[in-house]
C-alpha cells in the first residue's frame, strides 16, 4: 500500500478560473481520505488527476514518492470505482473483474484466485456468470469494487460510488466499504457530495468549494471546530443554525441579534471575542446545542420564542423558530411534546457557540 | 365510408402495390427455369411448362460465372471488413478522443459528402492506372475503404458510449489499441452489423466503378459480368434471368437474414438531416 | 474535458481512414479541377507531355455541345419528374403502412423493400424484358384495358418515362421508411384535437401531416435529387442513351467521354458542372424550406 501527496495541484481549463485552486495535502498509507463538497467544487476533478484521467495543469502528484504527474493511469497502480459503475457490458462479471489482471498478463490460476477471493468477500460468487445487465444495483456496484480489489492496486480511487444506489442501499454499502477498507488495510481516496457518508466512512476529511480547498481534518474535529461558515454549515444535519449580529462591549461582552431583539451574555470563556467588537459576526449553533429544559452544570442562554413547527422524531423533537428572519432548528430529548405557536423557552449552550466573521467567513478563534 | 370498408382498401392497396414490387422478381425468377424461347412468346408465360436447369449450367459452365461471384464476393467482403475496422477506428477517434482541430476536419469531412463521387473518377483512375492496380481487386478495395457516411454512422453510435467506460478501460491497463478492440468494438456491434450490411450491398450492387476499373473480362464482378453478357445474350432472356437471379440472391439472403439492421441504418443516416 | 490523446494513437485511429480518404478523394477533387482546365485525352494518358493547359476550353465547348445540352436536359427531365413521383409514392406508401386500418406491416415493408436492396443492373434486365414490346409484361397488361401496344424503350418519347417509372418501382421503398419513422414521431394528440375541432381527411393531412413531415420531406428530397441527377446504369443497360439520346443522362455522357473516348479534361469539366448542379439544387431545396417556414 501507499501514500498520495498533492503539492499545489491546480487544473484550469480555458479562458474559466481554476476547476482545482492549489490543492495540497498528504493520504498516509492504509488512509481512507474523503473528498466532500458541493458539486462543481472540484473533487472529482481533485480525483480524476490523481488517477490520471485529466491532465494536471499545475503542481505535483506523488504516488509513494515517486512523480506521476505523467505517468499513465494504467502505470499508476491505483484502481477506480466509478460513479455509475462503468461496467462492460458485453462481459460477464467475471470476465470484468478478470479484464484488468488479464490485460497485465497475470497467470490465469493467479487471476482466478484472485476474483474468487474478491468474490467471495463481496459475496458475488453466484452471479459471476452473469451479465452486469442481469444484476441490480447493489450487486453492480459490488462487482465494480471486486473490479478494484482483483488488482490489489496501490491506492483505491472511489468516485462518488453509492449516490446511483437507494437510500437503504447506501447505509448498507457504506458500512461494508468502510468493513472492506479495515479488512484490505488499503490506501482509499473517496469523493462524495454527502457529507454524512465522508462523516461516517474517512479516517480524514477534505471538504472542498469552488475549486479550493476549505479544511482537511477528521471527522469530529470538522464538526467541533469548523474553520468557515461553510464548512460548519455543510457538515452535520439537521445543518447548524446561523444568526447575524454585532459583538458590542457596554461594559459586558455581547451578541446582539442585528435588529436588537435578542442580546446574550458573553461569558469569560468567550473573552477572546473582545477583538471583534464592533464587528459584524454570525453566530452559528448546532441543533443539539439548543436545549429545552435549563440545567445548573453548563451555563446556558434563555431564548424565548414561538414554535413554528415541532417534528416528533421518537427519540427527539425537532421544532422550528426563527430569530429575525433567521430559520433556528432545535434538536430537543424530551418526552413532553411542546406545542405550535405557543411560547417556548430554548436554552442554548453558550460553550457550543461558534462566532464568523461576517465579512470573510472566517471562525473567530480564541 | 365504414371501418370496415375502410379495411379493405387499405389492405386492397397494399396488396396492389405488393402484387407489383415482387412481380418482376416473380417473373425473373420463372423465366430463369423455362426452356430457351419459351419467355419470348405471346401472351408471356408465367409459369414455365417444364423447370430446366439449362441457363444456370451454361452460366456456371460455359460463361464462367463462377469467376464473377469470386470476384464479387472477395472484393464486396473485402471491402466491407477492411472498410469497418478503419471507419469503427475513426468514428471512435471523432467521437471520444479529444485532440485539436477535431470539429473542424469533422465538419469539413462532412460538407465533402455534397461532392459526388464521379468527379474524382478520372483523377483516381488514372492514379491506380499509374499504381498498376487497374484490373486488380485493389482499384475496388483501396478507395473503398474509408466512408465518411461510415465515419458518421460509427461516431454518432460511439458517442453514446460512456466515457466512464472508456476510462475504466485505461484504468484497467489498457493500451489504446487494447480499448478499442475489446471495449469499443465488442459494444458497438450493433452498428458494425448495420454499416457492415451498407457496405457490403453498396459494394456488391456498385455498377459504374467496377465497370471502370475492371476491363479484363476475368475481373468483372457479376453485375459488369452481367451488364456484358445482355450485350451478347439480349435474345437469351431466359439465361439473363438466370444471371440476375443469381446476382440478386446474396444482397436478398444478407437482406432478409438482417433487415432489422438495415432498416436501422437507413433511420440513423437519416438523423443527420 | 478528457485529456488531450496522444498523437501517436491519433495517427493510429485517424491515420489510415483520412489519409485514404485525402488520398482517393480530397487530392482527386483539387486534381479533376485542375485537369478540367487541360485537354488532357488519349495522348496525353501516354505520355504527360502532350498535356497542355487551356483554360476554360472545356467548359465553353461543353456550352457549344449539343450533346452536353441533351444530356442536361435528360436528366432534368428525370429528376424533375421521377423525383417528386419518387417522393410523392414513397409518402403515400408510408402513410398506408402506417394507417391504423393496415395488417401485416412488417410483410408489407419487406416486400416494398425488395426492390431497393436488390442489385441495379439486375433489376433493369428484368425491366428491359417486361418492356419488351412484343413479350412484355407490361404490354400485355395493357392491353386488358385496350392501351397500347407501346415500344417503351424504342420510342424516344416513352423511354424516359420508362426509366423513371422503373426508378420509382425500385426506390420508393427507402424513403418510405424515413417516411414512417417521421409520421410516427407526429403525435398523435394533433390528430385527435383537429378532429375535435372538425377537420377533414384532407385537412388533416395539409394543416398537420405535410408541416410536421417537412425536415423530413427536405432530406428525402435532397437525397432523392442527388441520387438521380447521378442516373447512368439504367439507361446504360435498358437503352444505351438512345433512342436518339433521348435517354443520354450527364454521367453517361461523362463517362462516354472520359472512359471511352479519354478525353478526360472534357470529361471531368463535365463532372464539375454536375457537382455544380447538385451543390444548386441541394440550395435551391433549403431555400425553398426555409420560405415556407
Amino acid at each position: 500500500m501507499a501514500s498520495v501527496k498533492l503539492e499545489n495541484i491546480t487544473k484550469f481549463y480555458e479562458g474559466k478560473k481554476p476547476a482545482v485552486d492549489k490543492a495540497s495535502f498528504e493520504i498516509n498509507d492504509k488512509e481512507f481520505v474523503v473528498l466532500v463538497g458541493p458539486s462543481g467544487c472540484g473533487k472529482s476533478t481533485t480525483l480524476r488527476m490523481i488517477a490520471g484521467l485529466e491532465e494536471i495543469s499545475s503542481g505535483e502528484l506523488y504516488i509513494d514518492d515517486r512523480l506521476v504527474n505523467d505517468v499513465s493511469p494504467k502505470d499508476r497502480d491505483i484502481a477506480m470505482v466509478f460513479q455509475n459503475y462503468a461496467l462492460y457490458p458485453h462481459m460477464t462479471v467475471y470476465e470484468n473483474m478478470a479484464f484488468g489482471l488479464k490485460l497485465r498478463k497475470v497467470d490465469k490460476n493467479e487471476i482466478k484466485k484472485r476474483v474468487m477471493d474478491a468474490a467471495e468477500i463481496l459475496g458475488i460468487v453466484e452471479y459471476l456468470e452473469r451479465k452486469p445487465k442481469a444484476l441490480s444495483g447493489g450487486q453492480r456496484q459490488r462487482v465494480a469494487v471486486g473490479r478494484a480489489i482483483v488488482r490489489q492496486p496501490k491506492v483505491f480511487l472511489f468516485d462518488e460510488p453509492l449516490s446511483n444506489l437507494d437510500a437503504k442501499l447506501r447505509v448498507q454499502m457504506r458500512t461494508e466499504i468502510s468493513k472492506l477498507h479495515k479488512r484490505l488495510q488499503a490506501t482509499i481516496v473517496y469523493v462524495t457530495h454527502d457529507q454524512t457518508e465522508a462523516m461516517t466512512m474517512g479516517d480524514r476529511i477534505v471538504v472542498m468549494k469552488d475549486g479550493l480547498i476549505q479544511q482537511i481534518d477528521n471527522p469530529l474535529n470538522l464538526y467541533n471546530f469548523p474553520t468557515n461558515i461553510f464548512v460548519a454549515g455543510f457538515i452535520g444535519s439537521p445543518a447548524m443554525n446561523f444568526i447575524d449580529g454585532k459583538i458590542t462591549d457596554s461594559g459586558r461582552l455581547q451578541f446582539v441579534t442585528m435588529n436588537g431583539t435578542v442580546a446574550m451574555n458573553l461569558g469569560e470563556s468567550l473573552s477572546f471575542l473582545k477583538k471583534a467588537v464592533g464587528k459584524e459576526v454570525t453566530l452559528g449553533i448546532r441543533p443539539e446545542d439548543i436545549l429545552c429544559k435549563h440545567t445548573d452544570s453548563e451555563t446556558l442562554q434563555l431564548l424565548q420564542c414561538t414554535l413554528d413547527v415541532v417534528e416528533p422524531m421518537g427519540n427527539e423533537i425537532f421544532v422550528y423558530t426563527s430569530i429575525e428572519s433567521h430559520p433556528v432548528i432545535a434538536r430537543l430529548i424530551t418526552q413532553d411534546l411542546p406545542k405550535v405557536g405557543m411560547p417556548y423557552n430554548l436554552y442554548l449552550r453558550l460553550n457550543k457557540l461558534h462566532f464568523f466573521d461576517k465579512e470573510t467567513g472566517n471562525a473567530i478563534k480564541s | 365510408m365504414s371501418e370496415r370498408l375502410k379495411k379493405i382498401l387499405v389492405l386492397l392497396t397494399a396488396s396492389i402495390i405488393a402484387f407489383m414490387s415482387l412481380m418482376p422478381f416473380v417473373w425473373m425468377v420463372f423465366a430463369s427455369f423455362m426452356k430457351s424461347g419459351e419467355a419470348n412468346v405471346y401472351p408471356p408465360k408465367l409459369i414455365p411448362d417444364e423447370f430446366v436447369l439449362t441457363h444456370y449450367i451454361t452460366l456456371f459452365t460455359r460463361l464462367n460465372l463462377t469467376g464473377y461471384l469470386i470476384n464479387s464476393l472477395v472484393i464486396s467482403v473485402g471491402v466491407t471488413f477492411i472498410s469497418l475496422i478503419i471507419n469503427s477506428m475513426s468514428g471512435y477517434a471523432f467521437a471520444k478522443m479529444a485532440f485539436k482541430g477535431k470539429k473542424q476536419i469533422f465538419n469539413s469531412l462532412l460538407s465533402a459528402m455534397v461532392i459526388p463521387g464521379q468527379v474524382t473518377m478520372l483523377p483516381v483512375f488514372l492514379m491506380l492506372k499509374n499504381m498498376g492496380l487497374i484490373n486488380t481487386y485493389w482499384a475496388i478495395l483501396i478507395p473503398g475503404m474509408a466512408s465518411i457516411f461510415g465515419i458518421f454512422l460509427i461516431k454518432q453510435y460511439a458517442l453514446s458510449i460512456p466515457d466512464s467506460l472508456i476510462e475504466a478501460a485505461r484504468m484497467d491497463g489498457g493500451t489504446e489499441i487494447q480499448i478499442y478492440w475489446k471495449v469499443i468494438l465488442p459494444l458497438c456491434k450493433p452498428i458494425l452489423v448495420t454499416l457492415g450490411i451498407f457496405t457490403f450491398m453498396g459494394t456488391w450492387n456498385d455498377f459504374l466503378w467496377p465497370l471502370i476499373v475492371m476491363t479484363d473480362s476475368s475481373m468483372y464482378t457479376l453485375p459488369v459480368a452481367l451488364a456484358n453478357l445482355m450485350g451478347e445474350h439480349t435474345q437469351d432472356t431466359e439465361l439473363m434471368m438466370a444471371g440476375s437471379v443469381i446476382t440478386i440472391i446474396p444482397v436478398i439472403v444478407v437482406f432478409l437474414a438482417l433487415q432489422k439492421y438495415y432498416i436501422k441504418g437507413i433511420m440513423l443516416g437519416s438523423v443527420k438531416g | 474535458m478528457k485529456a488531450k490523446t496522444k498523437f501517436s494513437a491519433l495517427l493510429l485511429f485517424l491515420g489510415p481512414s483520412l489519409g485514404v480518404i485525402t488520398l482517393f478523394f480530397f487530392i482527386p477533387v483539387v486534381a479533376a479541377f485542375s485537369l478540367s482546365f487541360t485537354d488532357f485525352d488519349i495522348y496525353s494518358l501516354g505520355s504527360w507531355e502532350y498535356l497542355r493547359y487551356v483554360g476554360l476550353k472545356n467548359y465553353s465547348d461543353l456550352i457549344n455541345d449539343p450533346l452536353f445540352w441533351t444530356a442536361l436536359k435528360n436528366t432534368f427531365y428525370f429528376v424533375l419528374l421521377g423525383g417528386p413521383l419518387s417522393v410523392g409514392v414513397s409518402l403515400g406508401t408510408a402513410m398506408l403502412l402506417n394507417s391504423k386500418y393496415i395488417k401485416w406491416k412488417g410483410l408489407f415493408r419487406l416486400v416494398y423493400f425488395l426492390p431497393v436492396v436488390t442489385t441495379l443492373v439486375a433489376v433493369s434486365i428484368v425491366w428491359r424484358y417486361i418492356y419488351h414490346p412484343r413479350f412484355g409484361l407490361l404490354n400485355y397488361v395493357l392491353s386488358f384495358i385496350g392501351v397500347g401496344p407501346f415500344d417503351w424503350l424504342g420510342d424516344p418519347n416513352l423511354a424516359m418515362p420508362a426509366i423513371i417509372l422503373m426508378a420509382v418501382w425500385k426506390n420508393f421503398g427507402y424513403n418510405m421508411i424515413i417516411f414512417i419513422a417521421g409520421l410516427q414521431n407526429i403525435p398523435e394528440e394533433l390528430y385527435e384535437a383537429a378532429s375535435i375541432e372538425g377537420a377533414s381527411g384532407w385537412q388533416k393531412f395539409k394543416s398537420i401531416t405535410i408541416p410536421m413531415l417537412a425536415p423530413t420531406t427536405l432530406f428525402i428530397s435532397v437525397i432523392t435529387m442527388i441520387g438521380y441527377f447521378q442516373l447512368f446504369a439504367e439507361p446504360y443497360i435498358m437503352t444505351q442513351g438512345g433512342p436518339l439520346n433521348s435517354t443520354l443522362s450527364i454521367v453517361y455522357y461523362m463517362y462516354q467521354e472520359g472512359f471511352r473516348w479519354w478525353n478526360i479534361g472534357y470529361s471531368t469539366a463535365l463532372a464539375f458542372m454536375l457537382f455544380i448542379i447538385i451543390l444548386i439544387g441541394t440550395l435551391i431545396q433549403f431555400k425553398v424550406q426555409k420560405i415556407d417556414e
